[in-house]
């Protein structure tokens, strides 16, 4: 089994139209800037398409681009890092999305040497994709499309070795949430599925085991390790995690308020009790089952009524077709997340939809079989969805098509078209502003300030003050932690559970974080993601340069999007948010002021006027330490004035002086007659030109065409070391620094004169240094 | 078995030699240079830059590992064995530049066409041990013997660009020479002595079914209007490789049509002179038939114009030929006295060029491994001549004498000898082995140390070990002298061990004691002299050749 040191920065390239695949190499800068993960996924995006292109890519067309990308943290065994992103332009909002995803699936693409999967065009009949160390192979899907993604998964009999990534009849049919699923997790948010399904493929399975990988400073990754391992084990939010899943939060939700109650209009129920985690560990007998290399653990099975043993939901799911749609039957969700699973539709967005059918259906805007509290249809229109039949044909487009053709915009609650999580933001307003602003739209994991404002109460959630320096900084946090890539739930008990914040009065951390938020940052701790980074590849980072990495994936994302055509007006929240005070909610009731806090964003991200970064900053961004340094030469000035000085004395020495000894004109004579003789330093340096006149040597000025013989020294340096007399003539010669143009016979003649000359010139000390032999000119 | 011998390249070594690059670079008219530094290195490698001379460059470009080195024409691999690994495919010309003596601990074989170890950033002291000859060998196949301690002048310079094939059947290769350079038609360059002996056939056999254009008329002399006249015949006959097969004479010829078909130049007198010949693209071949002349990898060409009485010299690195065929069989039908002469004309090059001043470690493996393969093996092919094992030895130590003494040069004994050889006509070899034992003691004083370490080489280590230190330089002259005298007695006299011994076919003497003032006249001109260690006059020149008349 071969072993990589950090990670391979190889992508399998794959063309699906034509079955072809190469290899993508990621270069060192792009591992530097982007990280990994989303990061680079973004990155290859930006190269391949220009700015037109980007707009031009049809989500549901063979260009567009689905990105498998793992980040150099997979297959570590380090906790929470079995999670990979996928990547591609959303059909659901025509902006680029990234999903992270868990199940075995990455981690067998990673141990099969591939750092990812690119995957253009579209294949022309329903495929199964292969994949492993040696590359890619194309199989017809025959009987596997129209399989569940459960089913599927059994049906393509995977060994221990393999890991597979699939779609289910929703994606197949590309409902525009359709989701991808590996194991029994899923890339879940903006359709994914769908662009896999118009790309005609059924499912890629990787067969993995084959390449491990090693970390380039292991002792500093098992340090870091046993660190983030202590943090998270105890971290209060994960132990909640641990013990109820992230149903943890309904109680959370119904005492401050976030519930989803009716789509969003009362923010409490009485009942919502019923479908809390506490009250379904209970009802279920709960046990794990969660991702690889879990730490948190959040992911429970229990036993239903019915004698099967199901995936209790997330809190998500809960929410969305629970308390949203006014049921509080917990069995039914569990029945209905199970079939949406097998079908492949993201539960988020589905809810949303049905839920805002539900209310134009009662407002009379639009006739529905859906009905705020009637649960009997639902698993019927789930599979009309997934199968585009029936209403389901339009419910499968979104709350954001439907509403924009049949109006109820007001009530639509979804931003850029993604249907808004399970949180009120009118109980969290730096919530708020997070869906408001995020490059993905109305997703709760842009920058969670949830978690900060009501799960952990370090910040109080009814003020503007300091919430868009939050959001940028945990935007920019979760960014660099979905290119490393890790699983954000990791990340709370990593980043509080340093001593100060975890100590620290909550009064005194609720002031501090919204009028101090730089300070209250920086008492928290996320060195560890920096320190896993630096020591799987062996790039220096700062806990810093990952926040800046992070803002650098950000903007490079936003930028994306403004190409794509996402506009200023976007950053917004459904009116229902800003505009509806009054609710069942018995606690403070409120509206979210998203304007102002999103000027406020703007500012500090320093967008222009199209709500992005200037296309200066994206390039300079490119460039980095791409573009070539530039080197001068060492110039010497001493050494050449010198040498110019030298060269002169000799001019006049040689003539006036030498040329008085009779041994000196006994070489000269050895010379032919009118001899021109030229001594220069190379190419164009000082140079010194004699000509024999009877017999002695007469300065002159000649050019290099005119002399019979040129002497040239190679360099400043060579004529340096020849005039200090720290080499010999003859020592020069033999060190290969002279060159000699012309006639060569009489370079020993040039020579023999010039030890002569030193002779004179030089005391004899350094005479003898210069010369082979010292004897005296007569 | 035929044996390769690889192209070391140029090996630039000690104080303000990166600077010497640069007119490398020119040479070959790199247009776009650029300094690839190795991850880590940065700091090192912007100082190899700066010190790269001022002048040509107004600056240099410096990039990573990673960045975009497509627009460049030359590169510089400032780093170690994991940079120069990376660029291991890459066609284009590449200079290494080891950073510190770690990365030089990974070089085992030539990387580049150049390696640069300036001593701004490896000092000599921090050379590892035994450096120069790990390299030796990998240039021979192993083959180099250890000479012991190796002796690191402060500066030096290496240079050898041809690839040798040697064995009993070395012209095997030749097909695959020519066609790995894409040679579809060559011009075979040969004179009257090489037809009339029949060894013709045995490079026209490797031909298979290439078409070639023969040129057998090459006189004893290179002259510059026989060099013209192949370059046009060359030229009508589209040719595209130039294959030189015979001795000293014909590659001489061979190397100026070279010259006048690569460079297209009217008059090569222009090319004249020492270091200014570039890089010439024309696949060029020498195939010796001569053992011991070592003129298959000289730097040197030597053109008489007879018009207007002069001798053109041409000396360039990039004069040596792309590549050498020593095939054994060749030389087999040399009869004694010829061998005897050719083989201490090597031993001459490889003692010179351990002992004169421009010597370097590299060049000091080569020599001494000639030494002891001839000392091995010359006695016993002037007494077996048809024992192919002695002449492929031969031809090897030939070779390396060769490539030692291009880079090393030679010192007084060529001088005198080459000086000797223009007054009296007398044969290049016997001049060599008559004058090497004098002078070697004329500069004994000087060189005493070297010429004590080489009794292991020209004796055996018995002797070496069994003389007493102080005597060992007397008694390596004394060994010298000794072969002189055995080869004198195994050719029957024609072999000479004085001056007076040297005669033409017709037994008259052809060094006669008025000539004396002519050869130490002609000596003082002679090129070789500026490398002898000791200063020599044209007193002690005459004192010299009187004593071994």
């Amino acid at each position: 089994m071969k072993t990589i040191k950090g990670t391979s920065n190889r992508y399998l390239d794959i063309n699906l139209t034509d079955s072809t695949w190469s290899v993508y190499h990621v270069s060192h800068q792009d591992l530097i800037d982007f990280l990994g993960a989303k990061g680079i996924a973004l990155k290859i995006f930006h190269d391949r398409f220009s700015r037109d292109g980007l707009k031009a890519i049809d989500p549901l067309g063979p260009d567009n681009l689905l990105i498998y990308s793992m980040g150099v943290m997979l297959s570590t065994g380090a906790p929470c890092s079995g999670r990979f992103e996928v990547v591609t332009k959303s059909p659901l909002t025509g902006l680029m999305v990234g999903s992270s995803c868990g199940g075995y699936f990455g981690e067998a693409c990673k141990t099969a040497g591939w750092d990812g999967v690119i995957l253009s065009g579209a294949a022309p009949e329903p495929t199964v994709l292969r994949i492993d160390s040696g590359g890619a192979s194309f199989e017809p899907a025959g009987a596997l499309w129209g399989q569940g993604t459960h089913e599927v998964q059994e049906s393509l009999n995977l060994s221990p070795k393999e890991g597979a990534a699939v779609i289910g009849p929703a994606g197949e049919n590309k409902v525009l949430y359709a989701n991808i699923c590996s194991g029994h997790r899923f890339a879940g948010r903006g359709g994914v599925g769908a662009v896999m399904g118009a790309k005609n493929l059924k499912a890629i399975v990787a067969r993995g085991k084959e390449i491990t990988y090693e970390p380039a400073r292991p002792e500093l990754f098992d340090k870091t390790l046993e660190k983030s391992k202590k943090y998270i084990h105890r971290n209060g939010v994960t132990k909640s995690y641990r013990l109820y899943g992230t149903n943890a939060n309904v109680r959370y939700g119904i005492k401050s308020g976030f519930s989803p109650v009716r789509n969003f209009r009362d923010r409490w129920h009485e009942e919502t009790e019923k479908t809390s985690g506490e009250a379904m560990a209970e009802r279920y007998r709960t046990r794990h089952s969660a991702c690889r290399h879990c730490s948190v653990l959040c992911g429970h099975k229990g036993h239903y009524p019915d004698g099967k043993i199901r995936q209790i939901p997330e809190y998500e799911t809960i929410g969305m077709f629970g308390s949203n749609i006014e049921n509080f039957d917990p069995d039914k969700i569990g029945i209905w997340n199970e079939e949406m699973n097998e079908l492949g539709i993201d539960t988020i967005s589905a809810g949303g939809t049905m839920a805002w059918a539900m209310e134009a259906a009662e407002k009379g805007i639009r006739p529905s079989e859906l009905k705020f509290g009637e649960p009997e249809n639902i698993s019927s229109l789930l599979k009309d969805i997934a199968y585009r039949k029936g209403e389901g044909a339009e419910l499968a487009e979104g709350s954001k098509k439907l509403s924009e053709i049949y109006g109820g915009t007001g009530f639509a609650i979804h931003v850029k078209g993604i249907e808004v999580a399970a949180y009120d933001p009118r109980a969290s307003w730096g919530h708020g502003l997070g869906y408001a602003v995020h490059n993905k739209g109305g997703c709760h994991l842009g920058s969670y300030l949830i978690s900060l404002e009501q799960l952990m109460g370090y910040m109080p959630p009814h003020t503007t003050m300091g919430k868009a320096q939050w959001v940028v900084f945990m935007e920019d946090m979760f960014s660099a932690v979905n290119s490393l890539q890790v699983c954000l739930f990791s990340v709370f008990g990593i980043m509080t559970e340093p001593v100060i914040p975890k100590y620290l009065p909550k009064f005194v951390l609720n002031i501090a974080t919204i009028t101090m938020p730089k300070v209250a940052m920086m008492l928290m701790d996320w060195s560890i993601l920096s320190e896993y980074f630096m020591s799987i590849t062996g790039i220096p980072l700062s806990k810093w340069g990952l926040i800046r990495a992070g803002e650098r994936i950000n903007k490079l994302e936003r930028w994306l999007n403004v190409q794509m055509g996402m506009t200023p007006d976007q950053d917004t929240l459904p009116a229902r948010f800003t505009e509806e005070r009054d609710t069942a909610f018995k606690g403070k009731n409120t509206v979210v002021p998203v304007k102002k806090m999103v000027r406020q964003y703007y500012r500090l991200r320093r967008y222009d006027n199209t709500a992005g970064p200037e296309d200066r900053e994206i390039e300079k961004m490119m460039k980095r330490n791409r573009t070539p340094k530039q080197v001068k030469p060492a110039r010497s000035t001493i050494k050449l004035i010198y040498c110019t000085t030298v060269m002169a004395v000799l001019g006049w020495f040689i003539p006036a002086v030498a040329c008085r000894k009779t041994s000196v004109r006994e070489e000269v004579r050895a010379l032919p007659d009118d001899f021109k003789l030229r001594f220069a330093i190379w190419p164009s340096g000082p140079a010194l030109s004699l000509m024999r006149v009877g017999d002695r040597l007469k300065k002159v000025a000649l050019t290099e065409e005119e002399a019979d013989m040129t002497v040239y020294l190679k360099s400043l340096e060579a004529a340096w070391l020849l005039l200090t007399f720290q080499e010999s003539t003859c020592g020069s010669e033999a060190a290969g620094r002279l060159m000699v143009k012309g006639d060569l016979p009489h370079t020993c003649t040039f020579i023999r004169l010039m030890d002569k000359v030193e002779i004179l010139l030089l005391p004899r000390f350094l005479a003898k240094r210069a010369v082979k032999k010292w004897e005296p000119v007569k | 078995m035929i044996r390769e011998f690889k192209a070391a390249g140029t090996v630039l070594f000690g104080k303000a030699m990166a600077a010497q690059l640069v007119v490398e670079m020119e040479q070959q008219n790199v247009k776009k240079p650029v300094i690839i530094a190795q991850r880590g290195f940065e700091g090192r490698a912007r100082k190899a830059g700066k010190l790269l001379t001022a002048g040509l460059y107004h600056s240099l470009d410096m990039i990573g590992e990673e960045g975009d080195h497509e627009p460049y024409d030359f590169l510089i691999l400032a780093g170690g064995k994991s940079l120069t690994d990376r660029f291991r495919d890459d066609e284009r010309q590449k200079a290494h530049f080891p950073l510190s003596p770690a990365h030089l601990e990974e070089i085992s074989e030539p990387e580049c066409q150049f390696l640069v170890i300036d001593n701004a950033l490896i000092n000599r002291r921090n050379i590892p041990e035994g450096f120069f000859r790990k390299y030796s060998r990998s240039l021979t196949g192993g083959l180099v013997l250890d000479s012991g301690e190796e002796i690191i002048p402060r500066t030096f310079a290496y240079h050898n660009r041809t690839v040798v094939s040697h064995g009993d059947s070395a012209l095997e290769k030749l097909p695959e020479i020519l066609s790995r350079r894409g040679v579809r038609k060559p011009l075979l360059l040969t004179d009257q002595g090489i037809v009339s002996a029949g060894l013709l056939d045995y490079v026209t056999k490797e031909m298979e079914n290439r078409p070639f254009v023969l040129f057998s008329e090459i006189p004893s002399d290179s002259r510059i209007d026989i060099v013209n006249s192949i370059a046009e015949l060359y030229k009508k006959e589209h040719c595209d490789g130039i294959l030189a097969f015979g001795g000293g004479s014909v590659l001489d010829t061979g190397k100026g049509v070279w010259l006048n078909v690569s460079l297209d130049v009217e008059d090569l007198n222009r090319l004249a002179g020492s270091g200014f010949i570039p890089r010439l693209s024309i696949p060029f071949v020498a195939i010796p038939t001569t053992s011991g002349t070592g003129s298959e990898v000289t730097k040197v060409a030597v053109i008489s114009d007879p018009e207007r009485g002069r001798k053109m010299l041409f000396n360039s690195d990039n004069l040596q030929p792309d590549y050498a065929i020593l095939d054994s069989r060749l030389t087999a039908s040399l009869p004694p006295f010829l061998t005897s002469i050719t083989g201490m004309d090597a031993m001459t090059h490889a003692v010179e060029a351990f002992t004169c001043i421009a010597k370097n470690p590299l060049s000091d493996q080569l020599a001494w491994t000639a030494i002891s393969l001839l000392r091995d093996h010359l006695t016993a092919a002037v007494e077996d001549p048809s024992n192919l094992k002695h002449r492929r030895a031969l031809a090897a130590a030939s070779n390396l004498a060769g490539s030692a003494f291009s880079n090393s040069m030679v010192g007084l004994v060529h001088s005198i000898g080459h000086s000797v050889g223009a007054v009296c006509h007398a044969p290049h070899g016997s001049c060599m082995s008559v004058l090497l034992p004098p002078v070697l003691r004329y500069n004994k004083e000087v060189v005493k140390k070297d010429l004590a370490r080489l009794l292991e080489a020209v004796a055996g280590k018995e002797v070496y070990d069994e003389t007493p230190r102080d005597k060992r330089a007397e008694r390596t002259i004394a060994e010298l002298e000794l072969y002189n005298m055995k080869l004198k007695e195994l050719t029957g006299g024609r072999h000479p061990s004085k001056l007076s011994d040297i005669k033409n076919r017709d037994g008259g003497q052809l060094v006669r004691e008025e000539d004396f003032e002519a050869i130490a006249e002609t000596s003082l001109g002679d090129g070789s002299i500026i490398y002898n260690p000791v200063e020599a006059r044209k007193k002690d020149i005459l004192m010299i050749l009187k004593e071994c008349y």
